[in-house]
């Protein structure tokens, strides 16, 4: 079934428009990002996330679990505000997106980093120009001192020397995929939801971002929404996780548990598989 | 039980457009038998794999060195290939979305092949067509024959793929990533059809991977390539248990796996390009374990007591060491 994304299903994301330097602007208490009872449907299609809650705690890791057409993907688009539930409601900072306005620093405060590094960045600019971009028009800093921030920021996700002034057609997919948490860490967030962040990379390159985002959690105290197919980068980097099949979240729980002792058929059908 | 040899590669360099993108690739499929390739990107898996399909020139590419031999033909000859694809050995690609034309319905697709390698064993073409879509476990094949590509889910194109691939009853399937793009749970029962296909069919197979798991579900022996070299090859479950090469060793502790503890160690730096490998060994520049005299010297392959081979100088003291430290 084709579905159509009508013009009520979108909302203005990250409008990068100056505000002054960038503070962490949520609180810590009562979870940073809160998904209550969401719905969603593309236009007049079925709905494809059905009653969906979660809650990410401060410095949180949760793990989004599912097959292709799960609606896991559609999922992580309403976390970061891309898309408006149906009914049900996702705050952030306890406020609703929808309330959310597009000057609001609150808006920087979740965000995504995609799947494949090679598309989801300009080929046209390098990796320094992407990054400082970015804090540019969030903080409304100057040229010069974005540049500097960007380079701390690039320094660390492990990129120095010449490799920041690469274009991302000139960078393995390892680099592409570091500059872009890198452009999600200078919007300064409390969350990134990252969609299957690894699944473009080889085995070594993939177990150094993993490392790279358990590190950013651990000492910046960023949650972490990570979305995935593959249980195994799931068990080493979420403390809990919820198994999504046909929309609708079918097990969640501490990843540990769900995963050592999985209470739903298709959670254990789905660990069976893994070769 | 005697084995015979279908495939034997030995030494063997591949160039495109002059560029060496592969230099020493030894590699033996005995009759029957499951081989796993494993590499990450550009180690020159899926290369080697054309070399094997003769699908090189289609890409401006030809062995320059060693020798390839499949069936008893010699493959490093011209028109080596005539009459070889499909019968003698075919290709699982590792796209079936793109592999397969979006304009034409899965039968005229499979009935096609059936026609070019004359391969209707009797039943004409359309019921051959529909037999080997059962024979992938695809039920309901005279609906799946009228359907077009776009209309079938991954798993159930990747098993199109296969069906067109065994139609002419090969001797050696290749499979190139053929789980890549798809779910766990499909991956695991593509994985499981091919291992089933070459035990029923008496046929061989190469299965091409980066993902470790994938090649221990199905394959007897694996060649591990890094920069285009086979670096490491024995029987999968002892590499899987006891790597010797370092890089091997680095691949395995970099894989997370469900309830492993403690942080995973990624290998530093990425592979070299072709155009800079290094003058002696090509992971050197990322091993824990080199010292200036692995700069030296291309490392050749070496047989080892644990029954693998191993191009590695220092393989032996590193046992040695790994030994001492666990003491």
């Amino acid at each position: 079934m084709k579905h159509i994304i009508s013009d009520q299903d979108l909302v203005e994301v990250n409008p990068m428009e100056p505000e002054g330097s960038i503070n962490r602007t949520v609180p810590a208490a009562g979870g940073v990002l809160v998904a209550s009872d969401v719905t969603f449907a593309y236009g007049s299609g079925p709905a494809v996330v059905k009653n969906v809650s979660l809650a990410v705690p401060e410095g949180a890791a949760i793990g989004i679990v599912g097959e292709s057409g799960s609606g896991k993907s559609t999922l992580a688009s309403l976390l970061v505000g891309m898309l408006t539930p149906t009914t049900g409601t996702i705050t952030v900072g306890g406020r609703p997106w929808s309330s959310v306005r597009r000057r609001d620093p609150l808006r920087l405060a979740v965000q995504m980093v995609f799947q494949n590094p090679y598309t989801a960045l300009n080929p046209r600019m390098t990796a320094l120009r992407t990054v400082s971009e970015v804090y540019e028009a969030c903080s409304g800093a100057a040229k010069a001192e974005a540049s500097e921030h960007a380079r701390e920021m690039l320094q660390r996700v492990g990129l120095t020397g010449l490799a920041i002034d690469k274009r991302p057609g000139e960078m393995s997919g390892g680099q592409c995929q570091r500059v872009g948490i890198a452009r999600a860490l200078a919007a300064n967030p409390s969350v990134i939801v990252a969609d299957e962040p690894t699944s473009a990379l080889d085995v070594s390159v993939q177990a150094q971002i993993l490392n790279l985002l358990s590190d950013l959690r651990q000492e910046q105290g960023i949650g972490l929404v990570l979305i995935s197919h593959d249980l195994n980068v799931v068990s080493y980097l979420t403390d809990s996780a919820i198994v999504m099949r046909h929309g609708e979240v079918v097990e969640q729980g501490a990843t540990d548990g769900l995963l050592n002792s999985p209470a739903h058929p298709y959670t254990r059908s789905l660990i069976d598989s893994v070769l | 039980m005697t084995q015979t040899l279908l495939l034997q590669a030995s030494n063997v360099a591949i160039e495109i457009d002059g560029r060496q993108l592969v230099s020493s690739v030894d590699l033996a499929v005995n009759k029957g038998s499951a081989v796993g390739i494993v590499g990450e990107t550009g180690s020159g898996k899926s290369l080697t794999c054309r070399a094997i399909a003769g699908s090189l020139p289609a890409i401006g590419g030809s062995i320059t060195h060693g020798t390839l031999t499949l069936d008893g033909r010699d493959l490093t000859k011209p028109k080596a290939y005539a009459d070889l694809y499909g019968r003698t050995v075919s290709l699982v690609p590792q796209n079936s979305l793109s592999a397969l034309n979006p304009l034409m319905r899965i039968g005229a697709h499979l009935i096609e092949t059936i026609k070019a390698l004359d391969a209707d064993d009797g039943l004409g073409p359309k019921n051959r067509a529909a037999q080997l879509l059962e024979r992938v476990g695809l039920r309901d094949p005279e609906r799946i024959l009228r359907q077009y590509p776009h209309q079938l889910s991954g798993g159930m194109r990747q098993r199109v793929m296969i069906a067109l691939a065994i139609a002419g009853r090969p001797k050696l399937l290749i499979a190139d990533e053929p789980t890549t793009a798809l779910d766990v749970s499909v991956q695991k029962e593509i994985v499981e059809l091919l291992g089933q296909l070459t035990r029923e069919e008496d046929m061989a197979m190469i299965l091409v991977s980066h993902d470790l798991g994938v090649v221990s579900a199905a394959t007897e022996t694996v060649a591990v390539m890094y920069s285009g070299m086979v670096v490491e090859h024995g029987p999968t479950e002892t590499i899987l248990q006891h790597p010797r090469h370092p890089y091997t060793k680095a691949l395995l502790e970099a894989r997370p796996t469900i309830g492993r503890t403690g942080r995973l160690v990624g290998i530093p730096g990425a592979p070299a390009s072709p155009d800079a490998w290094p003058s002696g060994c090509r992971f050197a520049p990322r091993c824990k374990y080199a010292q200036p005299a692995c700069n030296e010297a291309v490392p050749t392959l070496e047989a080892t007591d644990s029954g693998q081979f191993v191009a590695c100088r220092r393989v032996h003291e590193i046992g040695a060491l790994e030994s001492a430290g666990a003491a």
